[in-house]
């Protein structure tokens, strides 16, 4: 169980006590609501300035960086276009990196694991191809793919994975998503109803850094305001506004 | 990488290094058996420089995640020539053979410490341009510098210090070649341990602390090898530029983006390549009757170079 507790990042995050168990964790809340904070934090590559991450009561800031990493598996929101030179497949293994070492090679069966989660995502034809030659779309699936192709980590944090996917790209991901939820801890940010509802789960929603929604889905969606066939959140009175619907 | 791509890498090497010791100053042939250890003591010391040279260049490349990055560029290899200089300002006159073989390459690693400290503790935070100012501003330091020694000490000693301005292969002796040998096997393998790490930190200090890479750890590593790289590289044979930045870029086009690759292949490719330039200058003592000192003929080739990838940078 990974648990927050007493954490503070500046005016950015407050969250007085978070647990997070196996299954799936869908983070919403308008620009600036302190998603990308809050995910930071749980995937440990951000130290609050006050309180605690805490995996299974072992406390993120206190690990190495590489046996963190073979915990949390993480991507942020916008990987950096350096690594545009690499091969789908080069850039898929990175994932592996914190638990086989920084400078191992591929063996089959980390060739394996990566052509299969490839293929999970609809990349198989792609593999040898270099980053610069994709879509945004395809580059983003690649990305997202080095996040998920360690199956060992306890917890897996995604921000925004779904920006630029097509619907046959975001259902893959949801699919392969949903999969790892029956096992894994997966936190995911996302911005569109369709997308929490497809995931389902458990609804975090943020707001001025705080969480202000925390329920399952669907039903927490009803409980945060007038969702169906609005762009709208409501809670409270306040407008929360984490959610847009995609255009039919 | 393949092992198709390995066999062609080690071919240039062995080419190179054939080429360059058959190059004489009466053309090419091999050396007779007088001349034959020397000629390979040269062509083993321009194998260490290149070597050593490169394998920085590649590092300080994807750490700083600047492709103008190199030991000369920014300024590393003339904080070596200010401690190189300095010491042979203070050895005076008569230095031994044991002073000269450990101690210049000991003073050059001292300066290109402080150089590379004082550039990583600048650009930090600097993934652009600042990065190059450093090093203008570091050159200028250690330029400065040398200059004044050469300007003090007695005439005597004040010609052996242009070689700080200008490098060139010389004949080392044994304890020289042993020195530069077993601190640049070191230093290149301390660099090809962090070549993974520093692969995934072309990608952001973030990414690679999502990664698990100790990005302080890699650092430090890098910052302590290329200067103990760049200091016996300028400690034995002076300031030789643009090897270290043309080196990966060329292996990196040719052979492979990984660092776990580019690394080993710059040093090796490097080594190889300034061997054999070394080689056309002394071909070029039957031409002209004098020898070009290799950090001549490699600035001449790649300040256009570095010219042209600074216009591509931008």
């Amino acid at each position: 169980m990974l648990r927050l507790s007493d954490v503070e990042v500046g005016e950015r995050l407050r969250v007085s006590a978070l647990s997070l168990h196996p299954g799936l964790n869908v983070i919403v809340g308008m620009n600036g609501a302190g998603k990308s904070t809050l995910l930071d934090v749980i995937a440990g590559v951000l130290q609050p300035a006050r309180g605690r991450a805490l995996l299974d009561d072992n406390d993120l800031a206190c690990m190495s960086p590489r046996q963190r990493a073979r915990l949390v598996a993480s991507l942020g929101q916008e990987p950096s276009s350096s690594f545009h030179e690499l091969s789908v497949q080069a850039r898929i293994a990175q994932g592996l990196a914190p638990r086989r070492g920084h400078n191992a090679g591929l063996d089959d069966e980390a060739r394996q694991r990566v052509a299969a989660v490839a293929d999970e995502l609809g990349l198989a034809s792609s593999l040898h191809r270099r980053l610069a030659q994709l879509s945004g779309g395809e580059r983003r699936r690649a990305h997202v793919a080095r996040v998920l192709v360690d199956e060992q980590a306890q917890v897996i944090v995604v921000d925004e994975p779904f920006a630029g996917l097509d619907r046959l790209a975001t259902s893959l991901l949801v699919t392969a998503l949903r999969r790892r939820g029956e096992r894994h801890t997966v936190v995911v940010s996302v911005h569109e109803v369709q997308t929490a509802l497809a995931l389902g789960g458990r609804l975090l929603g943020l707001h001025g850094g705080s969480i202000v929604v925390d329920g399952l889905l669907p039903q927490a969606l009803h409980e945060a305001g007038p969702v169906w066939g609005d762009v709208r959140v409501v809670v409270d009175g306040d407008y929360v506004g984490v959610l847009q619907k995609r255009p039919d | 990488m393949s092992l198709r791509l390995s066999a062609a890498a080690a071919l240039v090497v062995v080419v190179a290094l054939v080429f360059a010791l058959l190059c004489g100053p009466n053309g090419l042939a091999p050396p007779d058996s007088a001349t034959v250890s020397l000629r390979l003591s040269r062509v083993m010391l321009g194998f260490i420089v290149g070597g050593a040279l490169s394998a920085t260049g590649a590092a300080l490349q994807a750490l700083l995640r600047n492709p103008l990055a190199d030991p000369y560029v920014l300024g590393v290899s003339g904080g070596a020539a200010m401690g190189a200089s300095l010491f042979t300002a203070l050895l005076g006159a008569a230095p031994s053979a044991l002073a000269l073989g450990a101690g210049l390459p000991g003073a050059g690693v001292v300066g290109a410490l402080a150089a590379s400290a004082l550039l990583v503790l600048f650009v930090a935070h600097d993934k652009g341009e600042g990065t190059v100012l450093v090093g203008i501003v570091l050159n200028a330091f250690s330029w400065a510098v040398v200059a004044v020694v050469r300007a003090l000490v007695p005439a005597s000693s004040s010609a052996g210090l242009s070689v700080w301005l200008i490098g060139s292969i010389g004949y080392p002796d044994d304890v020289a070649l042993l020195v530069a040998g077993a601190i640049t096997v070191g230093g290149v393998l301390a660099l090809v341990t962090v070549s993974g790490s520093l692969s995934i930190l072309r990608g952001g200090d973030e990414e690679a602390l999502r990664l698990g890479v100790d990005v302080t750890r890699v650092r430090v590593v890098v910052v302590v090898a290329a200067s103990a790289l760049v200091g016996v590289a300028v400690g034995t044979s002076g300031v030789i530029g643009f090897v270290g930045l043309l080196v990966p870029h060329a292996v990196r086009r040719l052979f492979s983006v990984d660092e776990r690759a580019v690394l080993p292949l710059s040093a090796l490719i490097g080594g190889g390549l300034l061997s054999a330039f070394d080689g056309v200058a002394r071909l070029g003592f039957g031409l002209l009757g004098s020898e070009i000192p290799v950090g001549a003929a490699c600035a001449l080739l790649g300040a256009p170079a570095f010219a042209f990838l600074l216009w591509r940078a931008r």
